[in-house]
């Protein structure tokens, strides 16, 4: 049980050293990929909007600890992320086997491009620069194809074993979040 | 019973996240305001430099392990252009040999001039060499990590150079790392000269990988492709006169615009840096012992 909650700190701290010595070494065209993007918005879809939004502010800080970029802006950016990707992967009704990764991939770019508002309404206009439609598409489809294998980690993160994901929308997928982590929850109402 | 019972629960968890929200949005806002209001930055840049200096072990040895893969990557895709470039570079060493002969007449005339106008030049500044440990760790902003910090004696604002060019300027700086924001970062301005008679503009980043504009060329300025920008170093400006910052590319003129349009390459190739001087010289105090 205490270990289970590990688990979640452990993936997220793996995804950040592998962006911080790993990625951000690899750029194509000025993109590097964002995976702790991927991390918040794969919480968000397997355990909801709240666990989602909570994630997204955790990682967010940690990752605006080593930027130079204004300090909370990652944390709301990631916070907003979370809570909309939980919140339109609950009113998914039917979870075709692409539209896992197609989300992921739009929530990823949608992040890049919520950030780059967030600073230029903040002050810094050279935030919307032209640089931003290579890391756009970069981001978008490296976490699209990422999500894939992610997907699977982030369930056995969160304690959910390899099962299918509970489909959203119904009785026991409205209230998946409302027992913390959802662990105790595995099975119920199946 | 059962439907009584469920009633609440559907409630609270409908409510629930909404809170969660409200409160974590607030909370990063608050953390913004602080940060912009400069309230609590002293803690702040406390709690980033200890967490650089905890984590740069753990950099340096990932990024060590990974690089034979990283190398492997870069080289399996543009084995074929390197053949090329190879021939092009032997080219250019023997050009460039003769150049840096007549360069160094240049330089000591530069010297003596700068030297007149009580101006500190790049070349007679004390330097720290520090390897790179990594690019930029997010898409957001334009910066490499250097191994060396306040204990090397960088600060804040120090100019960073690289062989022939500049790189960039310090804007974070912990025991034992230091961040350098390129001149190719968007929020990146550089105050520039050029041609005979020493005209002044500014050089803006434009994101990595990209050219800088370079803003308040007037129209009808004689510029010639490849021409040479160098950092203009006037009163209060961010960087020592004289620092070489690029070529440049092209130059034109739109119809009923106010300016030229310049682009500039810098002269180094930011995206394969390893090894980079750190000039002691800050806005604020000059040349720094």
């Amino acid at each position: 049980m205490t270990l289970v909650r590990l688990r979640l700190p452990l993936v997220v701290a793996v995804a950040f050293i592998l962006q911080q010595a790993l990625l951000s070494n690899l750029q194509v065209a000025g993109a590097q990929p964002e995976i702790l993007f991927l991390v918040v918005i794969l919480v968000a879809m397997e355990a909801g909007p709240a666990k989602g939004a909570v994630v997204g502010f955790a990682v967010g800080l940690l990752i605006d600890l080593f930027v130079q970029t204004p300090f909370g802006l990652t944390a709301l950016t990631l916070t907003l992320i979370g809570y909309g990707t939980g919140l339109a992967w609950e009113a998914v009704v039917d979870v075709g086997r692409w539209l896992m990764p197609a989300a992921a991939a739009v929530g990823s770019a949608g992040a890049v491009v919520l950030y780059a508002v967030l600073d230029a309404l903040l002050g810094n206009p050279a935030a919307l620069h032209r640089g931003l439609v290579p890391i756009v598409v970069m981001v978008g489809v490296v976490n699209g194809i990422l999500a894939v294998p992610g997907a699977p980690v982030m369930r056995w993160a969160l304690g959910r074993g390899a099962r299918a994901p509970v489909p959203p929308g119904s009785a026991v997928g409205a209230s998946r979040w409302g027992q913390g982590a959802g662990v105790s929850r595995q099975g119920v109402g199946r | 019973m059962a439907i009584s019972s469920r009633r609440p629960t559907r409630t609270r968890t409908r409510t629930r996240p909404r809170f969660t929200l409200l409160v974590l949005v607030l909370a990063s806002i608050t953390i913004l305001t602080l940060w912009y209001r400069g309230a609590a930055n002293h803690w702040l840049n406390g709690a980033k430099g200890w967490a650089a200096d905890v984590f740069a072990p753990v950099q340096t040895a990932v990024t060590g392990a990974f690089r034979p893969v990283a190398n492997f990557f870069e080289g399996a895709a543009s084995y074929g252009s390197l053949k090329a470039q190879n021939a092009k570079l032997r080219q250019e060493v023997t050009a460039l040999r003769a150049q840096s002969a007549l360069a160094s007449t240049y330089r000591r005339q530069a010297q003596a001039l700068e030297a007149q106008q009580h101006l500190a030049f790049a070349g007679t500044l004390h330097q720290v060499l520090t390897d790179v440990v990594a690019g930029s760790p997010s898409n957001f902003q334009d910066t490499i990590e250097l191994d060396k910090g306040t204990r090397a004696g960088i600060q804040v604002g120090m100019p960073a150079v690289s062989g022939t060019g500049l790189v960039g300027r310090v804007i974070a700086v912990s025991a034992r790392t230091s961040t350098v924001l390129l001149v190719t970062d968007p929020t990146s301005a550089v105050g520039v000269r050029f041609g005979s008679h020493g005209t002044l503009a500014l050089a803006k980043g434009q994101g990595q990988g990209r050219s800088l504009t370079v803003d308040l060329v007037d129209p009808g300025t004689r510029l010639v492709k490849g021409e040479v920008m160098v950092t203009s170093g006037g009163q209060g400006d961010l960087y020592p006169p004289g620092i070489p910052v690029g070529r440049v590319e092209s130059a034109s003129v739109s119809p009923g615009s106010l300016q030229e349009n310049v682009t500039l390459k810098p002269f180094v190739n930011l995206d394969q840096l390893e090894f980079v001087s750190v000039l002691k010289w800050t806005p604020q105090r000059g040349a720094v012992p």
